[in-house]
């Protein structure tokens, strides 16, 4: 149960009344108080700490009573919010305007912090949360809400609820370290949690290709790759729309050899390089895959040993890279 | 060019042998003039690819001419007599129900069904299986269908994704992408097509249109101000025509199934539409 500040319960009244004793108990009570006390039934809904869920049991009420210009300017705009998700009446256009931005945007993500644990509720309800799940993302650009996505996204899965959409705005964050969100499920009890984060994470050589490797030892390897690798992973953009495996990110071993982030987008457009960099890469692109590898893996960890030192090894001629990275490559972390 | 039997052959020489539709006759000229080399075993191994392809092609104009709708898989919908409606919006075949009849059923009731564009395709993919097989064939390569976007895919029907540098075959799956997609609106965030041939494509949702049209259609559905435009993904869906044409040929028919032929073509039934 959240606690506030001083360490008391930071449930709402009308939020206990909906847990303990069911959403129908909670519409009995809201109706019986507004007939006894409307300026405290007013007060319970208008509670800084009740939850969505609430105000949306609430919501046939609040209609019928004619409450809703006496709800607080979060509990109006989240109303407004769902409604227009419902009646696909809601309009980009309509709260991006800087005087409603505010607004709007602590209120889809009061909709969905206060929300997720809920989902599963009934249809609409969870159309409500994806879309604010979505719009947080791509609109607020609101990363930090990456892990409610990923929670909601499992626990939809373990219940064969619709991910797709979900699982596409968590990746269009392009935030490569909001995979270890995903590996975290590597280690789950539930199979269904690693089935899926295997399903994800495939584009990392260890969660693809180890399927029988024991869970612990997998999560290991998936985030030791993770974070050796993130500054190189490229968005892909595919999604399960476009195919059965979709990989979110691919990582770029050109970007790895050079130890700067080469490319810009889903698109593969190369950032300005020096004459020095593009020639390097020529000469990189023309290896072999595995040697590119090992050459890209021998840079990075070089790089991050010893800065210095790795200016002058990328100066040497290729040969002799490959050499230096095949001999030492065992010898290094 | 085509090498059959490990020989390249002259496209002249085998023109009378080849199904004479217009959709072979287009597809076989593609992979004849192609600097790519298409190897078959056999003639009878290319013919069934191109009669293959012109199934899929047949199965996407009658989906298109249908009341199949387009639904978001939050309210898609299906006959409940030949389909489960599973809880995140696919359609698993009902227990007891013959395969193939629950494919022609989303056909012939098609105004019972509605989902997304990636199931539409792969339902495309079954009825053009079922129009070339004999049913008996279809129900016992094909015993449990669930129709949800790409992914519960039978690994019998063998979709593989080719590319970047593929031909454009009649036929083929393909993806326009839209990355500046309004997120209102995620179903708009790409659109999944067969080939027809002829640069028209099938969309479900979008219908039968060239290259510009679904861009534009795709363009339309960006979130206001984006100048990032939608564009066709550079890689091809196929199925595994040679492991197809080899469950075909090697299929023994059961005894009261009189007229069945294992040489391709079986029985050549003109389309109304071509």
């Amino acid at each position: 149960m959240p606690l506030n500040s001083n360490g008391q319960s930071s449930i709402s009244f009308l939020d206990r009344i909906r847990i303990n004793n069911g959403v129908d108990a909670l519409k009995a009570h809201f109706h019986d108080l507004l007939t006894e006390d409307p300026g405290k039934a007013v007060d319970l809904i208008n509670d800084r700490n009740l939850h969505f869920p609430s105000l949306f049991a609430l919501q046939p009420e609040i209609i019928k009573l004619d409450l809703f210009n006496r709800l607080s300017t979060n509990n109006q705009c989240a109303l407004n919010i769902a409604n227009g998700i419902l009646t696909k009446q809601l309009s980009i256009s309509e709260f991006l305007p800087i005087e409603y931005k505010q607004t709007t945007y602590s209120a889809f993500k009061w909709i969905l912090e206060t929300g997720y644990m809920d989902d599963g509720l009934n249809d609409q309800y969870d159309e409500i949360l994806e879309t604010a799940a979505i719009l947080l993302v791509k609109i607020y650009r609101d990363v930090s809400c990456l892990h409610i996505i990923a929670e909601m996204v499992f626990n939809r899965h373990r219940k064969g609820f619709p991910i797709y959409d979900l699982i596409w705005a968590f990746f269009e964050a392009r935030i490569p370290e909001s995979l270890t969100l995903i590996a975290e499920r590597l280690r789950s009890g539930r199979g269904r949690d690693v089935e899926l984060a295997r399903k994800l994470l495939k584009f990392i050589p260890a969660a693809g290709m180890n399927a029988d490797m024991d869970n612990n030892r997998q999560y290991t390897a998936v985030i030791n790759w993770i974070n050796e690798n993130h500054p190189f992973l490229h968005y892909k953009g595919e999604s399960f729309q476009q195919t059965g495996s979709p990989e979110a990110y691919t990582l770029s071993l050109e970007s790895k050899y050079l130890c700067k982030n080469t490319l810009t987008d889903s698109r593969n457009v190369l950032r300005s390089l020096s004459e020095e960099e593009s020639t390097l890469l020529d000469r990189f692109r023309a290896l072999q895959e595995d040697t590119k590898l090992i050459l890209a893996n021998y840079s990075y960890r070089l790089y991050r040993r010893n800065p210095r030192q790795w200016q002058l090894w990328v100066r040497y001629p290729l040969g002799k890279q490959i050499s230096i990275a095949k001999a030492m490559l065992g010898g290094l972390p | 060019m085509i090498r059959i039997s490990g020989s390249v052959i002259d496209p002249n020489a085998i023109m009378n042998q080849i199904p004479q539709g217009d959709i072979e006759k287009n597809t076989f000229d593609i992979l004849s003039s192609s600097s790519k080399v298409y190897s078959f075993k056999s003639l009878n191994e290319l013919n069934f690819e191109l009669s293959m392809r012109k199934s899929i092609v047949n199965a996407a104009i009658d989906l298109n001419n249908s009341s199949f709708s387009f639904r978001v898989f939050r309210k898609s919908r299906c006959n409940p007599d030949f389909w489960d409606r599973t809880n995140d919006g696919g359609f698993l075949l009902k227990k007891g129900v013959n395969p193939s009849d629950a494919i022609k059923d989303i056909y012939v009731h098609s105004s019972k069904y509605g989902t997304e564009c990636a199931t539409a395709m792969v339902i495309v993919y079954y009825k053009a299986v079922l129009d070339v097989f004999p049913e008996e064939l279809f129900n016992r390569l094909f015993p449990e269908i669930y129709l949800m976007n790409w992914s519960h895919l039978d690994r019998d029907l063998g979709i593989r994704e080719y590319g970047p540098g593929e031909d454009d075959l009649p036929g083929d799956g393909m993806y326009f992408k839209n990355p500046d997609v309004n997120p209102l609106t995620p179903e708009w965030q790409g659109e999944n097509v067969i080939y027809l041939g002829n640069g028209k494509y099938y969309g479900h949702g979008i219908g039968i249109s060239d290259e510009k049209e679904i861009i534009r259609a795709l363009n339309d559905n960006r979130i206001s101000g984006s100048t990032v435009s939608a564009y066709r993904l550079d890689s091809v869906k196929r199925l595994d025509f040679k492991y197809l044409a080899q469950k075909y040929n090697s299929f023994t028919p059961p005894r009261d199934m009189g007229s069945y032929n294992a040489e391709w073509p079986v029985v050549y039934i003109p389309h109304p539409n071509n």
